[in-house]
C-alpha cells in the first residue's frame, strides 16, 4: 500500500506544484460564479435555483471530466515518454501499483475540486437566495419544495404478465400469416398496451393506484403529489378530476378537487395526516370530464408521491459522490489509455471509448432490432447471417453498457428530489469496483506487456 | 544465491527492435554472453550505439530479450525481488521537476518499503555524499544538468543495493564530479557492492573497472580483467627519481649496451583531472564553498557490506568511516613536486586502512586486494 499512496502523493503534489490544481480551481470558481450571471431562470424561484444548480454543477461536470480523462491519459503516458516511469519501474513496484497509484492521486485531486467546488455552489446559493428580491413567501417555498431532498415513489405496475401472454396469440391471428413481425417484439407491444392501458382513465371513472410508503411518516414535513397526463382530446384546457388519498383501505383520507391543464407537471401539497398507520397508500383519480376525453398517465413517471427524506446539504454531498464515481471510470480509462498509448493516441482512445459510454441509451433500440439487412421477404443466407451477427453484437454492446446508463444526480438535485444512497453505492459497486477494477485489471495486463524501455 | 553465482549472467542475448508491421528494424543486441562476478566492477565499454544502453535496459527489465536468457540475482530481471536488491542511474536523470531533493530520495525510498525514519536518515546521508545538503529543499527541476546526475546516484542508492547499474554516471559531471563518482564506485565495490556500468569514456572505465566486455554494433569484441587487457608485454617502463644529466646518459649508455639498443626517455605528465582536482581544491580552501554542489566528506554511512560475515562487516564498516583517508576524500597536495608521477585514482586502501583490514578479514573478502 505504501507504494501506492506514494505514486499517488507524487500525482497530487505535481499537480499541485505544476499549477494545474490552481489554473482547474480557477477555471471551477469562474465557472460557478460567471455563468449563472449569464442565463435567467423561466421566472419562478424554482426555476431560477434549477438553473443554477444544473449550470455551475453541469460546467463543474463538464471541466472535472475533461481534466480527469486528460490528466489521465497523461499521467502515464507523459511520464513514459519523458522516461521518469524508467525510474519507478526499476524499483521493487509493479505495473499495476503504478496504475493504482496514478488513478488513486487523480481520484484524490477529484475529491478536493469537488469539495471546494460543492461548498462553493451550496454558499452562493442560499447567498443569491438570501439577497435576492424574492417575498419570505417564495423563499418559503423554496425551502420546502427544492431546497431539500424529497423521496419519489412511484406506482406499483399492475401484473400484466398472464394476460400479456394470453393475449398474444389473438393479436398475431389478427396480424395475418404474412407478418414479418417475431413473437418477441409482439410481446413487447402487448405488454406496452396493457401497461398503458392500466394508466388511462376514462371519462366518469376512477383509477386506483397503489404506492408503498414508508409507515411512519415525517410528522409536519411535506407530502407532494406530482402528476402529469395527456389528455385523448387536447382542445378542452382544462380537465377536472379529484384525488383521493388514504393508507391501505382506511376511512381518512386526504381529498383535492381541481381541474388541471394536460401536458404539463402539477405538484399539490397533500395533508400525510390520513397518512398515519401502515400498509400500501392508495392513490385514486376521478376523471371528472363532462365528455369523451380519457386520460393517459405515462407508467414510467406520469405519477409521484414525494416523502420527505432529508434536506438540501446531505443531497448535495451524494450528488457529488456520484459525480466523483463517474470521474473515477474516467480516470480508469484515462489512465488504462496513457499506459498503453502515447499521448495524443491515448486521448483520442480514450475519447472514443467515453462516446462509446455514452451511447448506451441509445444502443436499446438495436438491442431489441433483429432484422438489420434481410428486409426482403425471402433473405439470403449471407443476409441473415450478417443480421444474427450484428443482433448478437448490439445485444452483448447494450448488456455491457446498460449498467452505466447516465445518472443525472445534479438534475435531481435541482429539483430536490433525492439523491438515494442506494444509488451512490450502486454507482460506487458498477463504475468503480466493476468497470474501473475491469479495466484497470485489462489494462494492467497489457500494460506489463509494454516495453517501457523502448519508448522515446 | 551463493558467492559463487553471478550476479548477472548473460548467455547469447539478442535484442531486436521491430516496427509497426513487426519487422525487425535494429539488431541492437546480438548474441552477447557475459557474466558480472558478486563484488567486482564490470564496465561495459563501446561507441555510441553499440548496444549498452540496451544491454542494461534489459538487465533492468524495461526491455525483454529478443532470444538468449538473462538472470539478474538469480532471477528474471522483472521479477520484483531482484529489483528491490538493485539500483540504477540511468543515461539521463529522469527526475520528477516538481519534487525537491529531499522529496525525490524519499519518494524511492518508499517504493523500497523503507520506514519513514529510514528514508530520512538515508536521504541526509546520502545528500551529503553528493554534496547537495544545502540544497535539499530546492526543486531539483532548478537544478543543474551535474546537480540532477548526482541526485540520480542518489537515488540509485537509496535502498543500500547489491547490485549497481551505472549508465554513463559521469555523463554531465564537471571533473570534481567526476572524480568523485569514480570514488564512490570504487568505496562501493570496496563495501562488497557489484557494480555494472556503462560509458564510452575510457578514462573512466579504466580508472574504476576490474573487468570490462567492449561491445561493438551489438556484440561483444573483447572482455576480461583491465589489467590483462591493456598491458603491452613486448615493452618495459622504468621510473627513476630526477636525475642530472650526467646520471642520465650514464644510465641510458648502460642500458644501451645490455639491452642493446638506446631507450626513449621523458618527463612523466600529470594527467590534467588530477592537475584540476588540485587547482579546484586549492581554490576552494582560499575562497570557501560555491553555490553549486559542495565538497563531500565519504560514503553515507548505512551503504554497509553485504559480502563480509557480520561481525567483519561491521568492523570493516568502522574502519572505513573511521576519518582514514578515503579516496573519495581526496588529500590536500596543493603543491605537488614538478616531476612526481601524478597519483592515478587508487583502486587499492590507503596504507593505514589495508593494514587493518589485513588484519580483519580473509584476504578473499575484498575482491580488489
Amino acid at each position: 500500500m505504501n507504494k501506492i499512496f506514494a505514486i499517488a502523493a507524487i500525482t497530487v503534489r505535481s499537480a499541485i506544484r505544476s499549477r494545474v490544481v490552481l489554473v482547474l480551481l480557477g477555471l471551477l470558481l469562474f465557472a460557478i460564479v460567471g455563468l449563472p450571471l449569464t442565463v435567467e431562470g423561466d421566472g419562478t424561484p424554482g426555476g431560477y435555483v434549477r438553473v443554477f444548480l444544473t449550470y455551475t454543477l453541469g460546467a463543474v461536470s463538464l471541466i472535472l471530466s475533461l481534466a480527469t480523462l486528460w490528466a489521465g491519459c497523461a499521467a502515464v503516458a507523459d511520464e513514459i515518454a519523458e522516461r521518469q516511469l524508467q525510474m519507478v519501474v526499476t524499483k521493487p513496484v509493479s505495473l499495476f501499483h503504478v496504475w493504482l497509484g496514478k488513478w488513486a492521486g487523480l481520484m484524490a485531486l477529484n475529491v478536493f475540486l469537488l469539495a471546494v467546488s460543492g461548498v462553493v455552489v451550496g454558499a452562493l446559493l442560499y447567498w443569491n437566495i438570501d439577497r435576492s428580491d424574492l417575498s419570505e413567501a417564495d423563499r418559503e417555498t423554496l425551502r420546502a419544495q427544492v431546497l431539500l431532498s424529497l423521496r419519489p415513489h412511484l406506482p406499483a405496475l399492475p401484473d400484466i404478465e398472464a394476460e400479456a401472454q394470453a393475449r398474444l396469440p389473438e393479436v398475431k391471428a389478427s396480424l395475418g400469416p404474412d407478418a414479418t413481425v417475431s413473437d418477441r417484439e409482439l410481446l413487447r407491444q402487448v405488454r406496452l398496451m396493457l401497461k398503458r392501458r392500466a394508466f388511462t382513465v376514462a371519462p366518469n371513472t376512477t383509477v386506483s393506484f397503489r404506492f408503498s410508503l414508508p409507515d411512519q411518516l415525517p410528522a409536519n414535513q411535506p407530502l407532494y403529489l406530482d402528476y402529469q397526463f395527456a389528455a385523448s382530446d387536447p382542445t378542452p384546457t382544462l380537465v377536472p378530476h379529484r384525488w383521493r388519498v388514504r393508507r391501505a383501505e382506511g376511512d381518512r383520507f386526504a381529498e383535492l378537487r381541481t381541474e388541471v391543464m394536460s401536458g404539463l407537471r402539477h405538484r399539490v401539497d397533500l395533508d400525510p395526516a390520513p397518512l398515519a398507520g401502515q400498509g400500501p397508500v392508495t392513490v385514486e383519480f376521478r376523471n371528472s370530464f363532462d365528455g369523451p376525453v380519457s386520460v393517459l398517465f405515462e407508467p414510467e413517471d406520469g405519477l409521484i408521491l414525494y416523502t420527505y427524506a432529508g434536506g438540501f446539504a446531505g443531497n448535495l454531498v451524494r450528488a457529488l459522490l456520484i459525480q466523483l464515481m463517474q470521474l473515477g471510470l474516467l480516470a480508469a480509462v484515462g489512465v488504462t489509455a496513457g499506459s498503453l498509448f502515447s499521448l495524443p493516441v491515448a486521448a483520442f482512445v480514450s475519447l472514443f471509448v467515453i462516446l462509446m459510454l455514452a451511447t448506451a441509451p441509445y444502443v436499446r433500440g438495436l438491442a431489441e432490432r433483429e432484422v438489420f439487412v434481410a428486409i426482403t421477404e425471402e433473405p439470403s443466407l449471407a443476409a441473415r447471417a450478417v443480421d444474427a451477427a450484428l443482433a448478437y453484437s448490439f445485444q452483448l454492446m447494450y448488456q455491457t453498457l446498460a449498467p452505466l446508463r447516465d445518472m443525472q444526480p445534479f438534475e435531481d438535485l435541482s429539483v430536490g428530489r433525492h439523491v438515494p444512497w442506494s444509488g451512490v453505492v450502486r454507482v460506487f459497486s458498477i463504475r468503480i469496483l466493476l468497470y474501473s477494477g475491469l479495466i484497470g485489471f485489462l489494462g494492467s495486463l497489457l500494460f506489463m506487456r509494454r516495453e517501457i524501455g523502448a519508448a522515446s | 544465491m551463493n558467492d559463487a553465482q553471478p550476479m548477472i549472467a548473460a548467455r547469447n542475448l539478442v535484442k531486436t527492435f521491430r516496427d509497426f508491421w513487426y519487422r525487425p528494424k535494429v539488431n541492437a543486441v546480438r548474441g552477447i554472453t557475459f557474466e558480472v562476478r558478486r563484488g567486482e566492477v564490470f564496465g561495459l565499454l563501446g561507441p555510441n550505439g553499440s548496444g549498452k544502453s540496451t544491454t542494461i535496459k534489459m538487465i533492468l527489465g524495461l526491455l525483454r530479450p529478443t532470444r538468449g536468457s538473462l538472470l539478474v540475482l538469480s532471477r528474471s530481471p522483472r521479477d520484483v525481488r531482484a529489483k528491490a536488491r538493485l539500483g540504477y542511474l540511468p543515461e539521463e536523470t529522469y527526475l520528477y521537476p516538481y519534487l525537491t531533493s529531499r522529496e525525490t530520495l524519499d519518494f524511492y525510498g518508499r517504493l523500497f518499503d523503507l520506514s519513514a525514519r529510514e528514508r530520512r536518515e538515508r536521504a541526509d546521508q546520502l545528500l551529503e555524499m553528493i554534496g547537495l545538503q544545502h540544497a535539499a529543499n530546492r526543486l531539483v527541476g532548478e537544478f543543474s544538468k551535474g546537480m540532477a546526475r548526482r541526485i540520480g546516484l542518489a537515488q540509485a542508492l537509496i535502498n543500500d543495493p547489491e547490485l549497481v547499474l551505472l549508465d554513463e554516471p559521469t555523463s554531465g559531471l564537471d571533473p570534481l564530479g567526476t572524480r568523485q563518482v569514480k570514488d564512490l564506485i570504487l568505496a562501493l565495490a570496496r563495501r562488497g557492492k557489484t557494480v555494472l556500468l556503462s560509458s564510452h569514456l575510457l578514462a573512466d572505465v579504466e580508472d574504476v573497472c576490474d573487468r570490462v566486455a567492449i561491445l561493438y554494433n551489438g556484440t561483444i569484441k573483447a572482455q576480461g580483467e583491465i589489467g590483462e587487457l591493456l598491458e603491452v608485454r613486448q615493452q618495459h617502463r622504468m621510473t627513476f627519481p630526477d636525475l642530472s644529466e650526467e646520471k642520465l646518459e650514464e644510465v641510458l649508455a648502460a642500458m644501451e649496451r645490455i639491452a642493446g639498443n638506446r631507450p626513449t626517455v621523458d618527463h612523466p605528465r600529470r594527467d590534467l583531472e588530477s592537475f584540476f582536482l588540485d587547482v579546484v581544491e586549492q581554490a576552494r580552501k582560499e575562497t570557501g564553498e560555491s553555490s553549486g554542489v559542495r565538497h563531500s566528506e565519504g560514503v553515507a554511512n548505512y551503504l554497509s557490506s553485504e559480502a563480509a560475515s557480520p561481525p567483519a562487516a561491521n568492523r570493516l564498516k568502522e574502519l572505513l568511516t573511521e576519518k582514514a583517508p578515503l579516496p573519495s576524500e581526496p588529500e590536500p597536495s596543493p603543491e605537488p613536486p614538478a616531476h612526481e608521477e601524478a597519483p592515478k585514482p587508487r583502486k587499492d586502501l590507503s596504507e593505514q586502512a589495508r593494514r587493518k583490514l589485513e588484519t580483519l578479514l580473509p584476504t578473499d573478502a575484498d575482491p580488489h586486494e
